[in-house]
């Protein structure tokens, strides 16, 4: 079982809707007719099966090219995918596995306006332990080892406008507060993305990139603004307990870099409690 | 035996034009890929092909992870203009050696797998050496290269 660090901020209601963990490794020799056994792995907890394309396989890495985030490489395949993104959904369909051959994927999702964040370190157990049964399940088939070569984690915040205003989002991100406007002009919607390198010793592992524009909640129909902060980088090593110390410090420099960018008053709603 | 995707490099479809082989194996951004990255897909994909012991010493294939980290280095550390083109090693144990010769020097750079690459340099005209290890960071391998 994991424990939250005491240093972090933390809120009694964050606005998050969605929390991604997810691995990426060599692929794997899987083939469509593996689907059926490591969907048996999980069937319990994930009944409902689907089909997806693919993500591509990507590397955080670092150079001096301007724009580092939108690669111009990506792998495509010529004929139907030997094997595609399976989604295995629980019963109340909040809780999500993602498989695919180079990937593992533990997504939680609220479907429901009412529902509480079940927390970080209770997701990162679900992960830590399905991953571990799929490991096992792959190994058994014969599939080889899992090598991962990537790791990481994303939050998506819904942050509810008081107001229907799709344009002044200063009273929530504190980053827009800076902008002044000439007169008569008026801001009508906001969106922005960037990336923040981290750094060890001076030298880069792992990029936490922010993206925010206007959306409308699927629950209440009320207009916001989605607020998502994704952590990405290689692990020490090419275990799950590396890629889960990678995930660790991604979550403390997400949450630190939330608390950061949005406003006091958000946080008193939020019911910030440290 | 590593898996390795159906492309149409892995068919018979031998009267394909070359553009149209890269551009169903990757897509590439046309205003931005570096012609070093665009050669080095054209020339080496057939690495991705390459069978159990195709050295005839028990060589292993080439992972497409691997593959495609060798393909994003080059997209990171080539600029255009450029006059030093690379040459793609396989190495017996599956790794993939990118090579870059002129008459200033050399740059050998080993790809182990993804996230794991050493270094070797030697400028031609000073003699100086140097070697070492790395992950992600590709920035000292830029530097080196403009030398060359």
């Amino acid at each position: 079982m994991h424990s939250r660090p005491t240093d972090l901020p933390d809120f009694t209601n964050p606005p998050l809707v969605e929390v991604v963990l997810g691995v990426q490794f060599s692929a794997l020799p899987m083939k469509v007719i593996h689907a059926g056994p490591i969907h048996e792995t999980f069937c319990d907890r994930y009944p409902f099966f689907e089909e997806n394309a693919p993500l591509n396989h990507v590397f955080e890495t670092f150079s001096s090219k301007v724009n580092p985030n939108s690669t111009s490489l990506k792998f495509d395949l010529l004929e139907k995918p030997d094997f595609p993104r399976l989604w295995l959904s629980s019963k109340e369909k909040s809780s999500l596995i993602q498989i695919q051959t180079d990937r593992f994927i533990q997504n939680w999702r609220k479907t429901d306006h009412e529902q509480d964040y079940p927390r970080y370190e209770n997701i990162l157990d679900e992960f830590s332990e399905n991953f571990r049964a799929f490991s096992e399940k792959v190994s058994k088939l014969g599939l080889g080892k899992v090598e991962i070569d990537q790791s990481e984690i994303t939050y998506v915040n819904f942050i509810e406008f008081t107001d229907h205003n799709f344009g002044d989002v200063s009273k929530y991100i504190n980053m827009f507060r800076e902008i002044s406007l000439a007169d008569g002009l008026k801001p009508e919607r906001t969106s922005a993305s960037f990336s923040m390198v981290a750094h060890k010793e001076n030298t880069p592992y792992a990029r936490l990139h922010v993206n925010t524009s206007p959306m409308i909640s699927r629950f209440s129909n009320q207009v916001g603004q989605k607020f998502e902060l994704t952590f990405r980088g290689a692990p020490e090593g090419e275990d799950i307990e590396s890629a889960i110390s990678l995930m660790n410090d991604g979550r403390s420099k997400i949450v630190n870099s939330f608390s950061t960018l949005t406003t006091a008053s958000m946080h008193e709603m939020w019911g910030r409690k440290s | 035996m590593n898996a390795v995707p159906k492309t149409i490099f892995n068919n018979e479809h031998q009267d394909v034009s070359a553009k149209q082989n890269y551009e169903n194996i990757f897509s590439l951004g046309s205003d931005r890929s570096p012609s070093c990255l665009r050669d080095a897909i054209l020339k080496y994909n057939s690495l991705l092909k390459l069978p159990e012991n195709w050295d005839g010493h028990c060589g292993k294939s080439i992972s497409v992870g691997t593959f495609l980290f060798a393909m994003k280095m080059l997209e990171d550390i080539c600029s255009d203009p450029q006059d030093v083109k690379p040459q793609l090693v396989p190495l017996s144990y599956g790794g993939i050696q990118l090579e870059f010769h002129s008459e200033r020097g050399d740059l050998e750079i080993e790809i182990e797998r993804q996230n794991r690459f050493n270094v070797y340099f030697e400028d031609a005209r000073t003699q100086e050496e140097c070697e070492f290890a790395g992950r992600n960071d590709f920035r000292e391998i830029e530097a080196l290269l403009r030398r060359l």
